[in-house]
């Protein structure tokens, strides 16, 4: 017997080791996507930032050759040296009359005398021995006229050889006028007589010095090429090994030029052409995205044909040229990838925020020989131009003093050789901008720890965006806990009722700077989950409806019963919520935004088999699925609609002070912020933005209240001008702000609909109303897709004339009820 | 006598009758409705789906349910088949799920029961009672020791969390034992004094006794696992792999039409299967059914 | 085995603690908290009050389809094809035309309207169970018959002429010589319909999705629902409440197998 059990232990044992090596084949390969969930990876790239001997304000068009780095700069070329920071402070009504901005040296000029335009310059890797490409001139057009302006010649793009010979796309542009006979510019406006444009691009090859060596203006070729439009622009270019020019011009297609830059033909595509590069043997190659998907195409130039077409994962919309092991790299973002033809899925090589590099300023990205990789960083990305008003079109810069340019070399190293540090990892949906910068900082600034982020967005697929929520929530369950969460799409509430999330306010407490005191109270309150705060906020939007008194009453806060009753009173009101107003949208906001009025969590209880309810089913069934169809086609603007007096409410969110000016305007007066019909009158609902909130698993509290604190800051919460921020100085300034801007500004307008009314300026009793409202609020919005599924979907029988309204709220009801209860 | 007798069969008869066609109704129409084109059935069953197909086509008030097409089209087969290769590429997945599962279950559940059979111990009957809990157990209860089975053993998400928890399922190895319980002992003691070894007797005596219960399970496996759902969802993430039954009933809402051609598709296998083992199946079942105690 | 044996001591391990994280010992709170919980005890109800109903109305049901077809009729193997066909049918179908019958504007209610019956949403009714039982004794039926025609068939002739000619009532024959005889296929195929009402779960999600009519709430749905909102701790609980009622209902089907087969035997 004993025998018989040996045969079938090893028969079980034979199989299993099938099944374990079939097993080991399939999981080999899947590792690089699968592996690393949750743990940190096995490498880490450390930089290391060089900063650019020279004074570069911007840079564009950065390529890399060899050992230099070139750039164009958009900087002044010509009249006294001003310095953009101090040439407007103090400039006098009288300057700004005559156009006269102060130069470095503090006397005044004319800004006209200023004339500003493109240079190529270049400076080695290492960020040494900056050089502008001394003889290179900007295309021009001579023959300028009154009738036909040119503008100075633009570079788009060039590439260059590896002699150093530059190929270089330009445009000028020629704006055409049609002026009368004796026009005088001083007393005209001459763009009243503006007719037609004209884009010219040059194509111009350059030795290195940049002395032009030929110059082809494309305006015929591309007209006749293009349907008689002129307008293209180039988005990129590439040179293949025996010189021959490939010019993207996007969805117009590739252009090709001979070594010669004569124009030798065009290839069309279906699909868009996003980037255009020459890979190591020198073959043009294109990647296109179009309904089928992403796809490379190699560029055969004799025969001006896209060929050998292969798909490529659906992450890497723009390829670039590869280096090191990878044929092309790919940066969507937030990481670097790798691919090579024929693999399956691209290999993410790095995540710039775990490497501390700003993602949004990378510029080019390099393997080096030595296998770093060389990134190149645009540090102005806020730069704004302000060209065009004050004439001599000079370049604004926001006071950052960092270097236009930097570089950073990346070193891949294994974990264990850097220096220790605790890690802490982020979990988020998409991490924000600010955030991402505030991580960085504290990743420069702490000695002790690092945080890292694991953004599982890039989980999720074209057919199920939920699918990077759901590994977070499974591994969160399988007990890999992220030490912090930005909390954008998760429910706060699911993850605090499984004691996931660490209560805040003994951290806010303990800090030095910061105190409970320091926010505005009714939205700390609406956040907090009995009596603890789970997450910090720095800004919040608060859902209202807005009315005029004469119709809902001073007072704020309504129920469902008495918004129904006012609707009796104006039966002609076609459109009471406004044109665009559907059933869906009704119980969004109307249902969806008070979802606690309907349902206790704590007790399992829900309540829909009540007047309210039914009430607000019946009121939803009044509005159209669709909204009607529209045959003039044009736009029916909520607040034209009110003042008309064809429309009653207006859904809305309170945001900023200034738009309380809006409604003040639109109502003459009279507004107020009713907000959404609900049994406790409680209608004002805050919506916090990417709360984040530090888990109670997290291996540093301490050091992880650090980087959560900032958001609670005043520095941190000033850069969001648009929303409402949480602390209370900055809503004290900024309503200190408009009540001054109201004082000291005139009256300005608005265009409603097709109207343009005035602004009337803030007073105190305004302000008043505006923080009455941000005061009432109580709740926080709270969403449930569940529940929402099933409200729609029992509803929907009730709107289309199936089940009378009993049926459906019992239906509601039961089914609600057991969702609530299973979540207890 | 013989009258009554008459009568009654006839009555019986017809009663079967009228039972098996109500039986073969939702296959049936599966069928014919596969030959519909989409327009005939969103306006046959637009009432039922409103989320379906194009709107722009009459929809007729009532529901319209029909055996017979206005006019057969092969339209939805041709969609199904090739304009939009997702449906093969996913019937594909549910072939490399499936056959393993099937063969790897039935291979082992031969080993599993043999030793059932021919080791005689207290224990055993625990562990057969033991197996058939198992069984019993909705998915669900299993679900949680799955999946974290299959995380730790890092196959979450490929179709070896499938395969593998499939390929021990109990189910084969209850019904296995119970049959081969009925191979005469006689035939092994037999064997045995001829010197045959415990592998042969397996191989030479055991296995070609219950070749036609084998046949069944496999069969009954086979179908089992081809609809399977829950495991799916659940276990592999990854739309690109997930077998076509899952695919299937997403898609139900939406295009009706097209869900019943794919469901015929999806059918020939088991269909093929059926006919062609349907003699062993009837008398795989019939032996294991019969087994004494 | 060790793909259930050693993960099912993790279940009652997390069945057992607070949470993943803490992992507390709080031993029987979560069997507490579930059986105070609203939706389990709806669940569980359900769930056996279906099986309750289902399982015998299967064996029942299949046993006169099996002696209707084993009474000599024509066509008897065709129509032992039409039964087994549901098992080929695949689920899609299957719920698609339970869609067609049962939707508030399906054929039913298009029947039902003829002799001016009011509609009603089958499936969000309290006749919701019966639509589902009505799916699961087609889905099972036709491979119980089959399992008790071999049985039937297994029966020996000459006894029953015997009592026959004694002169036995039918009744009397049924009961003691074919019950007889047929009883261990009975306890068989009472597991196997079991195992078939807990798989209705299949379909009734793919009609109903998460969260049905209070009455086709069943516990797998509970459980399915808290695998999805990461509960462990509830679901681990009702998995191991649930093994445990199912050890003590094989139990004690495995005992009266025991008794009736020795019987037969002897």
């Amino acid at each position: 017997m004993r025998k018989i059990k040996f045969k079938k232990f090893t028969s079980v044992v034979l199989a299993l080791c099938l099944s374990t090596a079939l097993l080991a084949g399939c999981g080999g390969g899947k590792d690089k996507n699968d592996g690393g969930s949750g743990e940190l990876s096995e490498f880490v790239y450390v930089p290391e930032f060089v900063t650019i001997d020279a004074d570069i304000q911007d840079a564009q068009n950065i390529h890399m050759i060899g050992d230099r780095i070139y750039f164009t700069q958009y900087k002044q070329i010509s009249g006294p040296k001003i310095d953009k920071a101090t040439a407007y402070d103090n400039q006098t009504e009288d300057m700004m009359e005559k156009n006269q901005i102060f130069a470095a040296d503090g006397s005044v000029i004319n800004a006209e005398d200023v004339k500003n335009g493109t240079t190529l310059c270049s400076v080695k890797t290492d960020g040494s021995d900056y050089k502008e490409t001394k003889n290179y001139k900007p295309v021009e057009i001579k023959d300028s006229t009154p009738e036909r302006e040119v503008s100075s010649g633009n570079i788009d793009q060039y590439v260059i050889d590896e002699d150093g010979n530059f190929t270089v796309c330009e445009d000028v542009y020629v704006s055409i006028f049609d002026l009368p006979d004796g026009f005088d510019e001083s007393q005209g406006n001459k763009y009243d007589y503006y007719v037609d444009d004209e884009t010219h691009i040059f194509v111009r090859k350059l030795d290195k010095t940049g002395k032009e060596m030929s110059s082809v203006d494309l305006y015929e070729t591309l007209k006749s090429e293009n349907d008689g439009d002129s307008h293209i622009y180039i988005s990129d270019m590439a040179i293949d090994k025996d010189g021959n020019v490939c010019v993207n011009a996007g969805d117009k297609g590739v252009f090709l030029f001979t070594k010669d830059g004569e124009y030798k033909d065009k290839i069309s595509t279906d699909s868009w052409v996003d980037t255009i590069f020459a890979d190591k043997d020198g073959n043009v190659l294109v990647s296109t995205s179009g309904e089928e998907g992403i796809a490379l195409q190699k560029v055969d130039v004799e025969k001006a044909e896209l060929t050998d077409k292969t798909s490529i994962p659906d992450n890497l919309y723009s390829l670039m040229a590869g280096s090191g092991e990878y044929e092309y790299l790919s940066n969507d973002g937030s990481s670097l990838f790798g691919f090579n033809s024929g693999d399956e899925q691209a290999t993410e090589i790095l995540n710039w925020l775990n490497a501390d590099v700003d993602s949004n300023q990378i510029e080019d990205v390099k393997f080096l020989n030595d296998g770093r990789i060389l990134a190149l960083l645009n540090n102005n990305n806020e730069i704004m131009f302000d060209a065009g008003m004050n004439g001599g079109g000079v370049a604004m810069e926001d006071s950052s003093d960092e270097p236009a340019l930097s570089l950073v070399y990346l070193t891949k190293t294994p974990r264990s050789e850097v220096k220790q540090k605790t890690t802490l990892k982020l979990a988020c949906m998409n991490l924000g901008s600010s955030l991402r910068r505030e991580i960085m900082n504290f990743n420069k600034k702490s000695e002790t720890t690092r945080i890292e982020v694991e953004d599982y967005s890039k989980y999720s697929t074209q057919e199920d965006w939920d699918a990077g929520l759901t590994k977070l929530n499974t591994e969160i369950i399988s007990g890999n806990i992220p030490d912090i969460i930005s909390l954008s799409q998760m429910s706060c509430d699911q993850y605090v009722a499984k004691g996931i999330l660490e209560d805040l306010y003994p951290y806010i407490d303990k800090d030095e700077e910061l105190s409970r005191e320091d926010f505005i109270p009714s939205l700390l309150k609406a956040q907090e989950i009995d009596g603890k705060l789970y997450q910090a906020a720095s800004d919040c939007s608060i859902s209202t409806m807005v009315a005029s008194e004469d119709i809902v009453g001073k007072e704020m806060g309504w129920t469902m019963p008495e918004m129904l009753e006012i609707l009796k009173k104006y039966p002609d009101v076609k459109y009471p919520f406004g044109y665009y107003m559907t059933r869906d949208t009704i119980m969004q906001f109307v249902f969806a935004m008070q979802l606690s009025d309907y349902v206790d969590w704590t007790t399992g209880e829900c309540d829909f088999e009540n007047d309210n309810f039914k009430g607000l089913l019946e009121f939803a069934k009044t509005f159209p699925k669709e909204y009607p169809d529209q045959e003039d086609g044009e736009y029916h603007d909520d607040s034209e609609m009110i003042m008309n007096g064809e429309q009653l409410f207006q859904i809305t969110q309170i945001s900023d002070a200034w738009q309380a000016q809006q409604c003040k305007s639109i109502y003459h007066d009279t507004y107020v912020y009713k907000g959404i019909p609900c049994s406790d009158k409680s209608g004002n609902i805050a919506m916090f933005n990417s709360p984040i909130a530090i888990s109670t698993s997290c291996k540093d509290k301490d050091a992880a209240w650090q980087l959560v604190r900032e958001v609670l800051t005043k520095d941190y919460q000033q850069k969001n001008s648009w929303s409402l921020a949480t602390r209370q100085d900055i809503l004290h300034k900024m309503v200190k702000d408009v009540l001054e801007e109201a004082k000291n500004e005139g009256i300005s307008k608005m265009g409603v609909g097709n109207t343009e009314i005035e602004m009337k300026p803030l007073e105190q009793k305004d302000i008043d109303k505006y923080t009455d409202a941000i005061d009432s609020v109580t709740k926080s919005f709270q969403y449930d897709e569940e529940i929402n599924n099933i409200v729609s979907e029992e509803a929907e029988a009730f709107f289309n004339g199936q089940k009378n309204l009993d049926d459906v709220a019992s239906m509601i009801q039961s089914r609600v009820s057991l969702y609530v209860n299973e979540q207890k | 006598m013989k009258k009554k007798h008459y009568f009654g069969r006839a009555a019986l008869t017809i009663l079967a009758g009228i039972f098996a066609l109500m039986f073969l109704l939702p296959m049936v129409l599966t069928i014919t409705n596969s030959f519909m084109s989409e327009s005939e059935i969103s306006s046959n069953y637009g009432v039922v789906f409103p989320n379906s197909g194009d709107k722009s086509t009459y929809i007729s008030e009532k529901v319209n349910l029909k055996f017979i097409p206005d006019r057969v089209s092969f339209a939805q087969y041709k969609k199904a088949l090739f304009t939009s290769p997702d449906y093969l590429f996913k019937f594909w997945n549910s072939v490399i799920l499936v056959v393993p599962i099937v063969l790897l279950q039935v291979a082992i559940a031969a080993l599993a029961s043999y030793s059932f059979m021919r080791y005689k111990a207290k224990f055993k009957k625990f562990l057969f009672f033991f197996y058939v809990i198992l069984m019993l157990m909705p998915y669900q209860v299993t679900l949680v020791p799955n999946y974290l089975v299959s995380d730790w053993l890092g196959i979450l998400n490929t179709r070896w969390s499938i395969i593998l928890p499939g390929a021990f399922a109990p189910f084969s190895v209850f019904l296995l034992t119970k049959f081969m319980k009925r191979i005469p002992k006689a035939l092994i003691e037999a064997a045995k004094l001829d010197g045959a070894g415990e592998w042969q007797i397996f191989t030479r005596i055991c296995l070609p006794q219950c070749r036609s219960a084998i046949y069944s399970i496999a069969i009954l496996v086979f179908v089992d696992y081809w609809n399977m759902v829950e495991q799916p969802l659940i276990l592999l993430n990854d739309p690109d792999k997930q077998p076509l039954s899952v695919y299937l009933s997403t898609i139900n809402a939406q295009e009706v039409g097209l869900a019943f051609a794919v469901a015929v598709i999806y059918m020939i296998p088991s269909l093929l299967l059926f006919l062609h083992g349907e003699e062993a199946l009837v008398e795989g079942i019939t032996h294991s059914g019969s087994v004494k105690g | 085995m060790i793909f259930f044996i050693a993960p099912f001591g993790i279940v009652v391990y997390y069945s057992l603690i607070d949470n993943p994280i803490q992992h507390n010992f709080v031993f029987l709170k979560n069997f507490i908290d579930l059986f105070h919980n609203s939706s389990f005890r709806m669940a569980a109800k359900n769930t056996a009050t279906f099986s309750l109903m289902a399982v015998p109305l299967a064996v029942i049901l299949a046993l006169l389809l099996a002696m209707i077809l084993e009474a000599r009729i024509p066509l008897k193997s065709q129509f032992r094809t039409f039964f087994l066909s549901p098992l080929m049918v695949p689920i899609a179908s299957i719920v698609l035309v339970w869609q067609v019958f049962f939707n508030y504007n399906g054929s039913v209610n298009e029947f039902l309207s003829l002799f001016g019956a009011d509609k009603i949403d089958w499936l969000k009714s309290n006749y919701a169970q019966i639509v589902i039982l009505l799916l699961y004794l087609w889905k099972t039926i036709g491979y119980n018959m089959i399992l008790f025609m071999a049985a039937l068939a297994n029966i020996p002739k000459d006894l029953e002429e015997v009592a026959y000619l004694e002169g036995a009532s039918p009744w009397f024959r049924f009961v003691h010589i074919t019950m007889h005889f047929i009883s261990p296929t009975v306890l068989f195929v009472t597991i196997l319909s079991l195992i078939n009402s807990f798989k209705v779960f299949r379909e009734v999600y793919l009609l109903t999705r998460e969260y049905p009519y209070e009455n086709l709430y069943l516990l797998q749905h509970f459980m399915n629902n808290t695998f999805k909102s990461l509960d462990y701790q509830k679901l681990s609980a009702a998995a191991v409440l649930m093994a445990i009622v199912m050890v003590f209902i094989i139990a004690i089907l495995f005992i009266i197998e025991d008794k009736v087969g020795k019987d037969v035997e002897g």
